[in-house]
């Protein structure tokens, strides 16, 4: 089987005491329609909203709009696939598309404040945004691994090597601070 | 090389409200001679530790000047520190091996020729540069090179190399700006109430005046109890205290731009507490500017905060308490204070009584009105009663002034706060605040201690329940607050009584006879009482007028020092009263901020391919294609040409917007995307459309493959990419009511367009699934099937003129299969081949390429796209602006040409014909596209062209380079008309 080319080959992990960078290798499939949230059972989500599944991270982007990340994509494409039957929701795999990339450490804060606009004082554990990093759109998700602060970053591909270029530069006066 | 270091000879031993750390020493250069700093030190602080006195010379008159604010507000102590102009030196710290020098001095600050100005000071009056050098014209760039060396600050190293700057975004329920006893008791209050705050201060400490007031409360020295203010604030949980910090702007909806070094902070916030303090400012007498006379605030700093005492012998002229407070710490470190004039009528009498008990005399209701001068400092000054009756001279090397305030209101201003002269106070008040906006503290006119905590409180409490606290679902919490909060805001407006006995100031009813000298109104600008007299008369009465023509408050300091006197000097001269002459307008940034900083860190996004490193890896000369890097070519773009033409060629094209359209409705949409029919498209067709805007310009072009009725796959150009999806997707929620997803797929998919004869037999090699005979799989035909293994979309089109497939496979195995065709293609001689070839081809072939060979005029009727619009259609978008243009007639055409005699033109060359231009021609036409076409053995091009003189074979005149060349209409396309080989 042929393995998906990374769009960050050559990138060298962070590994700071207070911020860690690394590649997130993730299958990402979006889903879309007025009915995606009963064919996810998720209408109790608000928008900005990540559900941790037995399949992975669900996130609702908006009204009639979600990702999920996991690593099972043809098991859960199938699954999600029955579900949506004769309903008018797309389902597609959108793993080629993008880039991803694992934030974490106590300084993390600090580092993504240098990058984008939002407010990450207030940016929950299970929770997401998409906008603007480093002048690029990105779907931003915190997902904290035990008690650090941890945030996935999600960009496109043709641009996953220039974010990761930035936020390297960025974190690194909090990588060991 | 420098010399050897220079002693401290002005220094005072140590005490408890030092900054400076005497254990570490640092040495830098000042006009080349060496001078050592402590740590802690500022590089004026050190100066005049060493007993410097001259920091700079003036603008115009390049006067000698010596520190005046030391607090970083006026220009007199600009130096150049390495390649950086400007740096203001009472504020820069002193490190090891700076190399400081003064500006604009010929040929050195204690020589400078350029102070000969004075001499004829009466042909350089304010303005004289829009009389003086109108006549004759041709003589102005003269004028100009002598001008611009005489004025101007300091050098920019045009080879410098660019620094390292930064940004940051923040967030605050409550930012309170000024770290002084105000703006900490308000960010104590705000984060009590369990706002989240941020606390700017511009300096290293927090404190502000407290730190080097001198002053005591009770048994302890006021910069303790400031020092331990500062840690209570330091230490509570809800504040972020940024030192060092520049508050520069305020913009709309409370965001406000600051500067910490090279960083840039955009700071969004709730609400503002400004608590900026006030600007101590000098009054205007003859020779206000020498070295030596120094404003009051500026003397305590340096004794209190740098142990550093500026003179020997004083004199201190005050308007307020603090000038005696003054005096009396001078004597206290060993300063002879020869006078004291005051110009109240009524004074303390206890510090009245300690001052002559040293032997000062104190002279109330007296004013300075003249300073003199020897080499290079003051020498003494003349006092005067105000009555006039009593003038005298008293020799001092020193000269104190505490003559007033004025308050450091720009960011309120700019917020839209209104001020309002009040006469009894001398001083600037707030008239109103804007919503969420609040001010503590001097800024407001305050000068009673007990008031500017009171003020302090009350803001930080108003901000905070006018930011909501943090809004984190806290409703029931805040309920239970309000109130409380409410009647604590009630107790301190009833608590808090400004002072409204009259205040005394320096006005310019003082300037009396000595008009016409040397006494400065601003001091950036050397601009005088007189110049301010002579500008009025001139007719510039206004203030903003005013402003404009003598340059009065357009320095460095932008007002701080100048403002309220040049409004005063206004005033007198006309007549009228301060509120009558109004003020200028404030705009940020309140301090010079570098440009670096506000560009901050370099963020230019990149897009690459898939392919990208092996495009690197086989050398091709990347090319910037909008934000994407694309191949130009690998060396040699004719040989890739002939490849494709002889042979078969590669080209990565991953860059093309790719959309999916899922939905019974994908038909009516694209009916209405686009100009021509789409509704009986079949399942594995292909079709090409043009889309065009609301006013019929032509937008974008692409094909869109039917994968099945309900799945659509559309391509964009790759520069129209992201602005199709937009006006698709604005479309479709717009009110269209149409079901249809759409789906940007430019990132999922790499693609690769595989072309020329043998491109077939390439395929052939690594492809599955697809019959790709030519009649199984036509022209404008799309197949799904694998390539090297992977899943692909092919669909047949070109845009070469020659067979070709273009080759759709998921993102992450683009290079994969890129490789597995180069690989099969190997024993046909492929060759990858990169933009430029693309276009040679493209030319070749006459299709037109949407941004270059149209423009933001362009509709599709003169764009040579006119057999492709259904005017017939029920309807899309653009129809009503076409049908307009094509009642109204085409004026002009999108045509090809050719060049007879071989020139080739540049793109954008225009197109002309005898007329009234300004050298006798008129233009017409011009290139849009041109090549010398090595398949044809001739230049080609498409050009735009009135439409009478379109026909095939007319010729018309191109200017190139200067010189007229004819050129001639052709036929398209120039290659394979039939068609032949692109159906082969």
């Amino acid at each position: 089987m042929i393995e998906i080319a990374s769009p960050l080959v050559g990138k060298v992990d962070l590994a700071g005491e207070q911020v860690k960078l690394s590649e997130l290798r993730t299958g990402l499939l979006h889903i879309r329609g007025k009915a995606a949230e009963q064919v996810l059972n998720a209408a109790a989500m608000a928008v900005g909203d990540v559900l941790k599944t037995d399949e992975g991270l669900l996130v609702r982007l908006r009204r009639d709009e979600f990702v999920l990340l996991t690593e099972e994509v043809n098991a859960a494409t199938e699954r999600i696939a029955q579900q949506i039957g004769d309903q008018h929701v797309t389902l597609t795999d959108i793993t080629h598309g993008r880039g991803g990339m694992t934030l974490s450490g106590k300084r993390v804060n600090d580092v993504l404040a240098k990058v984008c606009a939002l407010d990450f004082g207030k940016f929950v554990n299970y929770h997401a945004a998409q906008s603007s990093l480093a002048k690029v759109r990105a779907l931003i998700i915190r997902h904290d691994g035990g008690d650090l602060p941890t945030h996935h970053i999600i960009v496109d591909r043709s641009m996953a090597a220039y974010v990761w270029d930035v936020v390297w530069d960025a974190a690194q006066e909090f990588a060991h601070a | 090389m420098a010399s050897s270091i220079s002693m401290q000879t002005h220094r005072l031993p140590p005490a408890p409200s030092q900054i400076i750390n005497r254990e570490k020493v640092v040495t830098f250069t000042f006009e080349g001679k060496e001078y050592s700093a402590y740590e802690g030190d500022t590089i004026a602080s050190a100066l005049a530790a060493a007993g410097i006195t001259t920091f700079s010379r003036s603008f115009k008159y390049h006067r000698r000047r010596g520190l005046l604010c030391c607090a970083g507000n006026c220009p007199n102590c600009l130096v150049q520190v390495g390649e950086e102009p400007n740096v203001r030196s009472c504020v820069t710290p002193a490190q090891q091996g700076m190399k400081v020098g003064a500006q604009n001095v010929f040929p050195s600050l204690d020589v400078d020729m350029m102070s000969s100005t004075q001499l004829v000071d009466r042909f350089l009056p304010a303005g004289f540069y829009y009389k003086a050098f109108m006549r004759p014209a041709a003589l102005w760039p003269l004028y100009e090179k002598v001008l611009r060396n005489a004025a101007g600050l300091g050098e920019v190293d045009t080879d410098a190399q660019p620094g390292y700057y930064d940004k940051v975004y923040k967030h605050a329920d409550v930012t309170v700006v000024g770290g002084g006893l105000a703006g900490m008791q308000s960010a104590l209050a705000a984060a009590d109430a369990d706002a989240r705050v941020i606390l700017i201060e511009s300096e290293a400490q927090l404190g502000g005046h407290l730190r080097y007031s001198g002053q005591s409360r009770g048994e302890t020295a006021v910069h303790i109890q400031a020092t331990s203010l500062a840690a209570k604030v330091a230490a509570h949980p809800n504040i972020e205290v940024m030192k060092n910090t520049l508050a520069f702007g305020r913009y709309d909806h409370n965001w406000i731009g600051a500067v910490q070094g090279n960083r840039l902070i955009k700071l969004r916030t709730k609400s503002l507490v400004v608590a900026t303090g006030a600007y101590e400012i000098p009054p205007v007498f003859e020779n206000n500017d020498l070295p030596g006379i120094m404003l009051g605030s500026a003397v305590r700093r340096l004794i209190h905060l740098y142990g550093v005492v500026s003179g020997t012998t004083a004199v201190v002229v005050s308007a307020n308490p603090r000038g005696l407070e003054t005096a009396l710490k001078l004597i206290r470190v060993g300063v002879k204070v020869a006078a004291v004039a005051d110009m109240r009528a009524e004074l303390d009498a206890e510090l009245v009584a300690q001052l002559q008990e040293h032997g000062v005399i104190v002279l109330p209701q007296t004013t300075v009105i003249k300073a003199e001068s020897g080499m290079t400092r003051l020498e003494s000054v003349h006092l005067r009663s105000l009555d006039g009756c009593h003038q005298r001279e008293v020799s001092c090397d020193l000269l104190v002034l505490s003559t007033g305030f004025m308050p450091a209101n720009e960011l309120l201003l700019q917020a839209g706060a209104k001020v309002a002269w009040d006469e009894t106070l001398n001083e600037f008040v707030l008239a109103s605040l804007p919503e969420n906006v609040f001010a503590a503290g001097e800024v407001t006119g305050s000068h009673n201690e007990t008031d500017i905590v009171r003020e302090g409180e009350l803001a930080g409490l108003q901000a905070a329940l006018a930011a909501g606290f943090d809004g984190n679902n806290r409703a029931q919490s805040l309920r239970l607050r309000v109130a409380p909060l409410q009647a604590r805001i009630d107790e301190l407006q009833t608590e808090i009584k400004q002072t409204r006995e009259q205040r005394t100031a320096w006005t310019a009813a003082q300037l009396a006879e000595q008009a016409g000298k040397k006494d400065f109104v601003c001091f950036c600008e050397d601009v005088t009482s007189k110049d301010i007299k002579q500008s009025i008369d001139e007719g510039y009465d206004s203030m903003e007028l005013l402003k404009r023509y003598s340059t009065v408050s357009m320095g460095p300091c932008q007002g701080k020092m100048c403002n309220v006197n040049a409004l005063r000097v206004c005033a007198h001269y006309n007549g009228q009263t301060i509120s009558e002459t109004g003020t200028t307008t404030t705009r940020p940034p309140v301090k010079p901020v570098m440009m670096g900083a506000l560009g901050g860190r370099l963020m230019e996004p990149v897009r690459v391919t898939p392919m990208h490193d092996w495009h690197v890896k086989r050398g091709a000369k990347m090319m910037n294609a909008g934000v994407w890097k694309r191949p130009e070519h690998y060396g040699n773009p004719i040989e890739e040409v002939r490849a494709v033409r002889e042979r078969v060629g590669l080209i990565d094209i991953s860059t093309l917007g790719k959309f999916h359209l899922h939905g019974k409705d994908v038909p009516a949409l694209l009916e209405r995307l686009y100009v021509n029919r789409w509704r009986k498209l079949g399942v594995g067709r292909v079709r090409y459309g043009v889309m065009l805007n609301n006013e019929a310009v032509v937008m974008d072009d692409g094909v869109t493959a039917c994968l099945r009725d309900d799945f659509y796959y559309m391509t964009a150009t790759s520069s129209g990419a992201s602005s199709v999806y937009e006006w698709i997707e604005s479309w479709l929620q717009g009110g269209w009511k149409l079901d249809v997803h759409l789906l940007d797929a430019t990132e999922l998919r790499a693609a690769m367009n595989l072309t020329g004869p043998y491109a077939r037999e390439v395929l052939q090699k690594v492809c599955e699934g697809i019959d790709l005979s030519n009649a199984a799989f036509p022209y404008m035909h799309a197949r799904e099937g694998k390539v090297a293994g992977i899943d692909a979309l092919l669909l047949r089109v070109g845009f070469t003129g020659e067979l070709g497939y273009e080759i759709h496979v998921p993102s992450g195995y683009g290079l994969h299969v890129w490789q597995a065709l180069m690989s099969a293609g190997k024993e046909f001689g492929i060759l990858p081949f990169g933009v430029e070839a693309q276009r040679v081809m493209r030319l070749e072939k006459g299709h037109i390429i949407v941004g270059q060979d149209t423009d933001g005029l362009s509709n599709p009727l003169e764009s040579g796209l006119e057999g492709l619009v259904k005017l017939d259609k029920e309807d899309f978008i653009g129809k009503t602006s076409l049908v307009f243009a094509s009642e109204y007639g085409i004026e002009k055409r999108l045509v090809g040409f050719e060049m007879p005699d071989g020139t080739l033109p540049e793109e954008g060359n225009q197109i002309v014909r005898v007329g009234n231009g300004p050298i006798g021609l008129e233009i017409i036409g011009r290139i849009t596209s041109v090549r010398r076409s090595p398949t044809l053995n001739k230049v080609i091009g498409l050009c735009w062209l009135p439409a009478e003189m379109c026909d095939v074979g007319q010729e018309f005149s191109i200017r190139v380079r200067g010189e007229l060349k004819r050129g001639r209409v052709a036929k398209l396309p120039f290659y394979d008309a039939e068609g032949v080989r692109l159906n082969s």
